[in-house]
């Protein structure tokens, strides 16, 4: 209830603060006031145009996402479970990591066009690494003992993995799936600023070319409320239906 | 009955041995306790015996077969209850467990998960989760948990090590009156000299590492009830001390 009331008051600070600056102390065409970017996000809306936006962006995020997760989680459990696999892929890992995904857009559209696909492999692989890594590190720091203790059930190899190792890795598994979500989000803006016809980041860089600041700032509030939003329809979905598997998260057990 | 023969146990080829040509004879339906200097060795007998170790001489064979992997035959009670326990099911999946692995209807597994947890004391805990019970009552899980397999030996490895003092006598207890009733062979480490006295049947002394071996091993036969103010106890108590004493010194 605390916690509630801070978050709120926060964000109406934030607000006050960014309205004042509109007004007061500089140029409302440089910072255009909530107020203003609110008025025009309403008429983007009615006129349907930014729920277009939205909607391209959110749908490659929805499929990239999904696609880097299905990937990262397998080849995780390999990671994490399989000794000579990790000793495989743990330089491509580390490689892998320190290269931007933005960096690799112009390799992206060369390869795929600039339709649909190189952006939703964008996306897809920024989740794949974020997904694996997390994976593996959740099956790596399963502790001995736990692991044990299936054995003396009688567990080996499948059984012992899909009954003990994955439910206890769960924490993990979900760390990344909820850190692989903010990274769709942030990367699809870069995708959508080379070639394309649509999708928020399409939508921010027209605003860059008829200077039209209140549209930027339409856009990035699109983005940072897309990425809130998702992430409670994650932790819904989590606290909810996985709960059991995260109590060592929620109440340190 | 359980034996180890010449078993002797290193972690790396060259590596100093860790135990050295271990001897033990572990009667059936016995409270063996296994009792040592920290860092001898104790649960790494444990760990061989459970078959999460493999000896690399020497062979630990029960009633005639040879251990080759870890069985619900033989379940360990760990230390930390909190990381052995699975913290994704509650008390009665808990127990439940092991009786899932093996196939067993649900009809047939709710009266044993009933009976073992009024067994442990946590019948009105059931559906809470591991983070939600003391460490005592973890312990209690741990001990349910195992029980519900029926297994022929029950490894415990310091169990009430990190608990307070009356938490840990009430489990001795506990511990103790289970054992009566399942007649299950329970091997018990411990570095506690009192409560190994007030526990076992046996009492097995192993020397101070490197290289461990088992210094002597005897029956532990106190009368009952088992009272450390007794002087039989202590008189007891004192040639074990000694025993230990020879081992790591006046530290």
């Amino acid at each position: 209830m605390r916690a509630a009331a801070v978050r709120t008051l926060s964000l109406l600070l934030l607000l006050a603060l960014w309205e004042s600056a509109g007004r007061l102390w500089l140029d409302p065409l440089q910072l255009p006031p909530p107020s203003g970017v609110a008025a025009r996000a309403w008429d983007l809306s009615a006129t349907g145009e930014l729920w277009t936006h939205i909607a391209a962006s959110l749908g490659r995020v929805i499929i990239g996402y999904a696609a880097g997760s299905a990937i990262g989680i397998v080849l995780g459990c390999f990671v994490g479970a399989v000794p000579v696999m990790r000793d495989f892929f743990s330089l491509p890992i580390r490689f892998f990591r320190s290269v931007n995904p933005l960096a690799l857009v112009p390799l992206m559209i060369l390869w795929f066009g600039v339709g649909e696909l190189s952006k939703v492999i964008l996306i897809a692989y920024l989740v794949t690494i974020v997904v694996l890594y997390n994976t593996a590190l959740g099956i790596e720091t399963i502790p001995a003992d736990r692991i044990r203790a299936g054995r003396c059930f009688g567990l080996t190899g499948i059984a012992l993995f899909v009954r003990v190792i994955v439910p206890a890795a769960a924490p993990g598994i979900l760390t990344g799936l909820r850190l692989g979500m903010g990274f769709a989000v942030l990367v699809v803006i870069g995708a959508e600023m080379v070639g394309a016809s649509e999708g928020i980041g399409y939508f921010i860089l027209l605003g860059r070319q008829y200077v039209a600041i209140d549209d930027i700032f339409v856009g990035l509030l699109s983005l940072g409320v897309m990425g809130v939003l998702l992430n409670q329809v994650f932790l819904l979905i989590r606290n909810r239906l996985l709960r059991r598997y995260v109590r060592t998260i929620l109440y340190r057990g | 009955m359980l034996r180890l023969s010449a078993a002797s146990k290193r972690f790396h080829d060259d590596g100093p041995w860790v135990l050295k040509d271990i001897e033990l004879t572990i009667p059936e339906s016995s409270f063996f306790c296994l009792l040592g200097p920290s860092g001898c060795g104790k649960s790494t007998i444990l760990n061989m015996i459970a078959g999460f170790e493999a000896a690399n001489s020497g062979t630990i064979v029960l009633r005639n077969r040879p251990i080759v992997a870890p069985g619900p035959d033989r379940f360990v009670i760990f230390q930390e209850a909190g990381t052995a326990l699975f913290s994704w099911l509650n008390v009665r999946e808990n127990i439940e467990f092991g009786m899932r692995v093996q196939g067993r209807r649900r009809a047939e597994r709710h009266p044993v998960v009933d009976r073992y947890l009024s067994m442990v004391g946590l019948s009105d805990h059931g559906s809470k989760f591991p983070d939600e019970l003391s460490g005592g009552m973890k312990q209690r899980l741990q001990l349910a948990r195992a029980l519900a397999l029926e297994p022929e030996i029950l490894l415990m490895d310091e169990p009430f090590g990190a608990l307070d003092a009356i938490t840990r006598r009430r489990l001795q207890h506990a511990v103790r009156s289970i054992w009566r009733e399942t007649g299950s062979t329970v091997i018990f480490v411990t570095h506690d000299i009192e409560e190994a006295i007030f526990l076992g049947t046996h009492i097995a002394v192993m020397t101070a590492g490197p290289g461990a071996t088992i210094k002597c091993q005897m029956p532990c036969e106190v009368s009952e009830p088992r009272d450390p103010s007794n002087p039989e106890f202590g008189g007891f108590y004192k040639s074990i001390e000694e025993l230990i004493r020879e081992e790591i010194g006046d530290e």
